[in-house]
């Protein structure tokens, strides 16, 4: 419509309008003068401007209101009418039962506790209403269909389903079997327990999903305020099948565009599946028991959100990688309650849940732990375990120090003799501290995968020093600087001095210390304290005496080369260095960052004039990891490196070299445990870079505590490998520089598989609209290039050892025992492929 | 906590209202968090039986966000304006995350985080609302305007009519057209070949 037709039309509706009811046809035909398309565009106005009314008279605050209230998810206090309400069911007859008293209210309606009308002292149900949504019918009928098998239900940690029906007044209510007892997060703080013991109160939760699972029925909503630990010790879950009655999805699978959808579960605890309403399957419990076990482990939540607007909250869980446990838990975290007030998760305090401290955590979450979780909480369903038993399976074998699945074999990456051989080792359960000397393994260099810097620039081999049982692994150690002697403590508080070379072992005679550093003259130690040694000790390799020098809670302390000074982290809010004295003089903070930062690791300069630390900002959009120095004043150098954000996950070590390089781990984007070592070179004194960063190493385990021995020629760390073999590595380090390309892969659909034996392009395995394909992407371009995709799925590729063809297998979905499954091998540079097996056949 | 929030949203609200989009995302969770308490506090003076015009509790959460002596009085009007269209944007980007959950009608809406009793949605469509406004302001964007910082906005018909420049008279009839047309095409009535 132009602007002068609308003007007219305008015109005359404020005219008719003005007119008296009953005179605005005439008018208005009048007016028109025979146009009968403007008579009919005023008409219809005018229509409407008489129903107009109450028409957005309001605000449009006042439309979302509702909604926006009950955003938050915070209890609100009942109302009047809410409380009328209660009372008046208190002593009321349900089915054979008689309600007594309020339990508490769940999310769609009050929980009662009752006893059958005929006998007080008999059995105590918990009878549970829904108020709020479906019609009765509806969920009887639902209910109908499930109760069979839910009444069938017979395991000792399910609460049973024992009843369904509706009130006199239509509405529909749940017996359940009465549980009483705390949320399994609740207890396990409430009890102090540590990690072995809330593993295995996990494993029991896991054992009733595993049986709910073979009955076919899928629990859809757990979350730990619907698993309750009674005062013995028995986890229950709770609701079980409620979700399923309750949704509206699972009938027929349709939902049209006006019909309800009946969202039945915790946004928070939801898998990415579930938020997206796509098919749910045995796989969503096993994410939303990874986001249980993620809080039991580390105290936090995967996933923070600011706001909690819907939007937010499924793009998080859809998009976000959370941060892995063991850097989550060196993190301090701030909440914001619904009254508005903040408080602070620290590491401090989520130690203290555990019965351990902030050091010891980060190391017992880190490798197995880190794997187990993260692999249940993936975003596809496909890369999770693929059922709960598989996910207790590798807990299991955590516990008992043997390797788990979640962690990527070396073997299929590296193949190596030696790592056979260390395979073999771990298979014996022993937590090594194991020695990488120099000299020697040529395996490496012929890695079945060809990275660019592969070789590394030393060679890495292993020597195991120490045997630990599991249960009771080195929880920290440091080396002396001449790399002469080890002193390691262990889980049961014990401290030890090893000879390296000559296998002297000495127990120290203190407990609850845990070595931070050597003083350079090789006489005494830096501890920190357990409990109530709590704080910075120097103790004396002699006698053992200690002489406690600070209170600082922090993870990291250090002395300077020369030995005056020890930089630390004072107290368990991560983002200040702290100097002192070598005996304690002048504590003073040298250097205070954002609080949303962290330091996770710092290190001395070889002068003795600066500091290298990592500033890691952990906020999922803006996650960032820099590579600083600082001189002593606090004044910062230049950023020497920054880590891509796909790598960022707040766990960098690093350490300066006497050469003035400084080495720093970043992880292995294969693995959730595995590192990489990296070098960049810096002027100790200005902080200046002198160069780029190049890589070092390929694929350590999480390596910490570097070390140069006095000739420069032995470079000892300490890494764990699978299965929580703790090692110490020694490296010989030549000065070749290699520039890394930094290919950025989407964090959660590309799984990269390894490098062409150019290494000039990667090879990685997508999935794209439900189907996986395999694709080729030179490092010097930006778009890939597919090498197989289809109709089919094609996964799995594994490099033959030539390195110039890989295996795959390929398959019409991707479930996991597709019958048409093939195992077929191509070219790298491409071709036709050729298949090598079909039909049922396990591959090697 | 450094320099005070009401400071940095004025801030940020003036960088939205040159364009800079980076702005938004600051903003959202800020006034997201307003207008969540700003709604508890609606719902529960409801419950107790008042009813609250809403339009006060837009006012309510202004002045929450923003000292208003930062803005000088110059300013308001186009302060004002920027914060409707910020309204607008917001609420309407809620509603739409929202809109898997319920549309019109009487069916009710369940998560099982809510409170205990649910009471039934209004049954406006806000964002076929905002689509009809979009569609209007192409038309005539004053009336456009007129209920944007209306609706959206909170603005009565007095600050509406100094914002916009115009009479009260003027507003309180695009108002009224605005109202007819909106309702109209919401209803999706079909117009012949205009």
């Amino acid at each position: 419509m132009d602007s002068e037709r609308w003007q007219t039309v305008e015109r005359l509706y404020h005219a008719v309008m003005e007119c008296e009811e009953s005179q605005r046809a005439t008018f208005l035909s009048r007016a028109c003068g025979g146009d009968e398309g403007l008579r009919r565009e005023v008409e219809s106005l005018v229509a409407y401007g008489n129903r107009a009314g109450r028409f957005i008279e309001g605000s449009a605050l006042g439309v979302v209101a509702p909604a926006l209230a009950r955003d938050g998810g915070d209890r609100q206090d009942p109302t009047a009418e809410e409380c009328r309400i209660v009372e008046k069911m208190i002593g009321k007859r349900i089915s054979q039962y008689r309600i007594v008293e309020q339990l508490g209210s769940g999310g769609m309606g009050e929980v009662y506790r009752a006893v059958r009308a005929d006998d007080q002292y008999q059995k105590q149900v918990a009878i549970k209403l829904v108020r709020a949504g479906e019609s009765s019918g509806f969920v009887i009928g639902r209910f109908k269909n499930e109760r069979q098998i839910l009444a069938n239900f017979d395991h000792p940690n399910i609460a049973r389903l024992l009843d369904g029906g509706a009130t006199d007044e239509g509405v529909p209510y749940f017996v359940m079997e009465l549980v009483e007892g705390q949320p399994i997060d609740k207890y396990c703080d409430a009890h102090k327990l540590g990690v072995p013991a809330r593993l295995t109160l996990f494993l029991q939760v896991c054992s009733a999903l595993d049986y709910a699972h073979q009955h076919q029925i899928i629990h859809r909503d757990i979350k730990p305020a619907n698993i309750l630990v009674s005062a013995e010790g028995v986890p229950k879950l709770l609701d079980f099948g409620i979700a399923k009655i309750l949704d509206r999805d699972v009938l027929g699978g349709t939902v049209g565009a006006t019909q309800t959808v009946f969202r039945a579960f915790t946004p928070e605890y939801a898998s990415p599946e579930q938020i997206k309403a796509e098919p749910i399957r045995p796989a969503s419990d096993v994410y939303s028991l990874g986001v249980v076990l993620y809080e039991l482990l580390t105290g936090h939540r995967p996933y923070l959100f600011k706001t909690r607007m819907p939007s937010e909250i499924e793009q998080a869980i859809c998009e976000e990688e959370p941060l892995k446990p063991s850097t989550v838990v060196t993190r301090v975290e701030e909440q914001t309650l619904a009254d508005g007030t903040t408080t602070s998760i620290t590491p401090e305090e989520i130690s203290g849940a555990r019965g351990s401290d902030p050091k010891q955590m980060h190391s017992r979450l880190l490798g197995d732990l880190d794997a187990i979780v993260m692999t249940a909480l993936r975003k596809e369903p496909h890369r999770r375990y693929a059922s709960v038993d598989d996910l207790s399976e590798d807990i299991r074998k955590h516990l008992e120090g043997l390797p788990i699945a979640a962690r990527p074999s070396t073997l299929a990456y590296r193949g190596t003799k030696f790592v056979r051989r260390h395979r073999e080792l771990a298979v014996s359960a022993l937590v090594f501290l194991v020695l990488v000397l120099l000299g020697g393994l040529a395996a490496i260099r012929r890695l079945a995968v060809g990275k660019p810097g592969a070789e590394p620039h030393g060679e890495v081999v292993r020597r195991q020093l120490t045997a630990n049982a599991p249960g009771n692994q080195v929880t920290s150690a440091a080396i002396s600087r001449d790399g002469k002697y080890l002193a390691y403590s262990d889980q049961a508080g014990k401290m030890y001095l090893l000879q390296i070379d000559g296998g002297g072992l000495r127990q120290l005679p203190s407990s609850d210390f845990l070595p931070q550093d050597w003083f350079p003259d090789g006489t005494h130690l830096l501890v920190s304290g357990r409990g109530q040694h709590s704080g910075l000790w120097k103790m004396s390799i002699g006698d053992g005496t200690s002489r406690k020098l600070a209170d600082s809670l922090g993870l990291f302390a250090e002395v300077s080369p020369d030995g005056s000074h020890i930089a630390y982290q004072k107290r368990d809010v991560s983002n200040d260095i702290w100097l002192m004295g070598a005996d304690g003089e002048e504590p003073h903070r040298i250097a205070e960052f954002d609080a949303r930062d962290s330091i996770f690791s710092f290190a001395w300069g070889p002068g003795g004039q600066r500091l290298v630390y990592v500033r890691f900002r952990g906020e999922f959009a803006k996650r960032e990891q820099v590579i600083e120095t600082c001189d002593l004043q606090g004044s910062r150098a230049l950023v020497l490196a920054s880590v891509p954000r796909s790598r960022s996950d707040g766990a960098t070590e690093v350490w300066w070299l006497p050469d003035g390089r400084i080495l720093y781990t970043l992880p292995d984007p294969l693995s959730y445990s595995d590192y990489d070592i990296w070098s960049v070179a810096a002027d100790p004194l200005s902080g200046k870079p002198l160069g780029p960063p190049s890589r070092l190493t390929n694929g350590e385990g999480a390596a910490s505590n570097f070390v140069a021995s006095a000739d420069g020629k032995r470079f000892i760390y300490m890494s764990t490998r699978s299965n929580d073999a703790v090692n110490v590595g020694n490296l010989d380090l030549r000065a070749e520089k290699f520039s890394p390309r930094r290919l950025t892969l989407d964090v959660w659909d590309n799984e990269p598989f390894g490098w062409t034996r150019d290494s000039k392009a990667v090879l990685f395995q997508s999935i794209r609209s439900g189907r996986s394909a395999i694709l080729k992407q030179r490092i010097d371009q930006q778009t890939p290039e597919v090498l197989l995709s289809g109709a089919e799925s094609y996964q799995q590729p594994t490099f033959s050892p030539a390195g110039d063809r890989f295996l795959y297998t390929a398959s019409a979905t991707l479930d996991r025992h597709d019958p048409s499954e093939r195992l077929e091998s191509m070219l790298v540079a491409g071709g036709a492929p050729t298949i090598l097996l079909a039909g049922d056949y396990s591959a090697p | 906590m450094g320099t005070s929030p009401s400071r940095d949203i004025t801030q940020l609200l003036r960088a939205w209202g040159t364009g800079d989009e980076h702005a938004l995302e600051e903003l959202t969770p800020l006034v997201y968090d307003e207008l969540r308490k700003a709604a508890k506090r609606q719902m529960a003076k409801e419950r107790d039986g008042h009813t609250l015009q809403t339009t006060a509790l837009i006012n309510e959460v202004y002045l929450r966000l923003v000292n208003l002596d930062d803005v000088s009085w110059q300013d308001r009007a186009h302060f004002f304006a920027i914060c409707a269209r910020l309204m607008r944007r917001i609420l309407t980007d809620y509603a739409r995350s929202r809109s898997y959950l319920k549309r019109g009608g009487d069916a009710r809406r369940v998560t099982l985080d809510e409170a205990l009793m649910v009471s039934a949605d209004p049954s406006l469509d806000l964002v076929a609302l905002e689509g009809a406004l979009t569609k209007l302001g192409e038309v005539d964007s004053r009336k456009s305007s007129v209920v944007e910082l209306r609706f959206f906005g909170g603005l009565t018909l007095k600050e509406t009519a100094a914002v916009l420049k115009v009479s009260a008279d003027t507003v309180t009839r695009d108002w009224n057209l605005a109202k007819a047309w909106l309702m109209r095409e919401m209803d999706g009535e079909q117009r012949d070949g205009f």
